[in-house]
């Protein structure tokens, strides 16, 4: 389930470390991607994507990634790889609990899944959650 | 499938496909560098590793059993066997304490091997060298805008 929200921060008050934390450091627009760490919803794709968002569209977009670590490997490699792309925008949450997901979901400008995201390349999408982004 | 959001973006990559905002071969060079990411060697925690081959130092010893006993006369047969067991206990824990040490010295030597492959660490200079990509990066970023 995907949805778009017109600004997270009107939601009630933050109660959870998450939201509080979310309420205090969160500087721009929340991108925030949902789903099962693994090789075939390809995540990797989403942090390329949102490189190019930060880099060339807007840097204060910021970055959740959060769903179960069916594949760890696959979260130490996303992990690594916002590393050397320098995101310090971005938080790869795997195994969240229910605290930190409702958190995002209240924080989120955009929340995607991957079953949202077409299968194009890394500009496209980009461009392609821009134009949600920013409307 | 009925997804709004799905279908937004799926049609907004079709009027932007080929439209050439970025660098020209980014996309390839995202590629690559996850690829490279993949394919690196996760890096090794030698000081943990350095920990566990220690303990292997801890000498196998035997261990007097208590000698005391109800039985009458039983104190002297436990004392007995005690000698007796010890001097076969000896060869045995000898043979232990060779293996250990051998078991120690080939850790040893494989770690020697890990910590001098190029893949090792200096957290001294990444730390500066991860400070100046961010720097770089966030430069970069405000040019872009």
């Amino acid at each position: 389930m995907s949805s778009k929200h017109s600004t997270g921060q009107t939601a009630t008050g933050p109660a959870s470390p998450t939201a509080r934390h979310l309420a205090t450091y969160l500087g721009g627009p929340l991108l925030v991607w949902s789903g099962p760490f693994t090789r075939a919803t390809r995540p990797e794709r989403v942090l390329s994507a949102y490189h190019l968002l930060v880099t060339w569209r807007d840097p204060s977009i910021e970055l959740v990634m959060h769903g179960p670590a069916v594949e760890p490997d696959v979260v130490s490699h996303v992990d690594r790889f916002a590393h050397e792309l320098v995101l310090t925008k971005a938080w790869i949450a795997p195994n969240p609990d229910q605290e930190m997901i409702d958190a995002f979901s209240t924080f989120a400008t955009l929340v995607v899944t991957p079953d949202d995201l077409p299968d194009a390349g890394v500009a496209d999408l980009a461009d392609a959650l821009w134009s949600v982004l920013r409307t | 499938m009925a997804d709004p959001l799905g279908k937004q973006l799926r049609d907004e990559v079709e009027k932007r496909r080929d439209a050439g905002r970025y660098p020209p071969g980014v996309e390839e060079e995202l590629d690559h560098l996850y690829e490279r990411v993949v394919a690196r060697p996760a890096s090794v925690d030698t000081a943990s590793l350095h920990r566990l081959v220690a303990e292997l130092a801890t000498p196998f010893y035997a261990s007097d059993a208590e000698a005391t006993s109800r039985v009458p006369g039983g104190r002297l047969v436990h004392r007995w066997v005690a000698r007796l067991r010890r001097r076969h206990e000896q060869q045995l824990i000898g043979q232990l304490n060779d293996f250990a040490e051998a078991v120690k010295n080939c850790l040893e030597a494989l770690l020697k091997s890990i910590e001098s492959t190029p893949t090792h660490d200096h957290p001294d200079l990444l730390g500066q060298v991860e400070t100046l990509e961010v720097q770089v990066a966030e430069l970069r970023r405000r040019l872009n805008q």
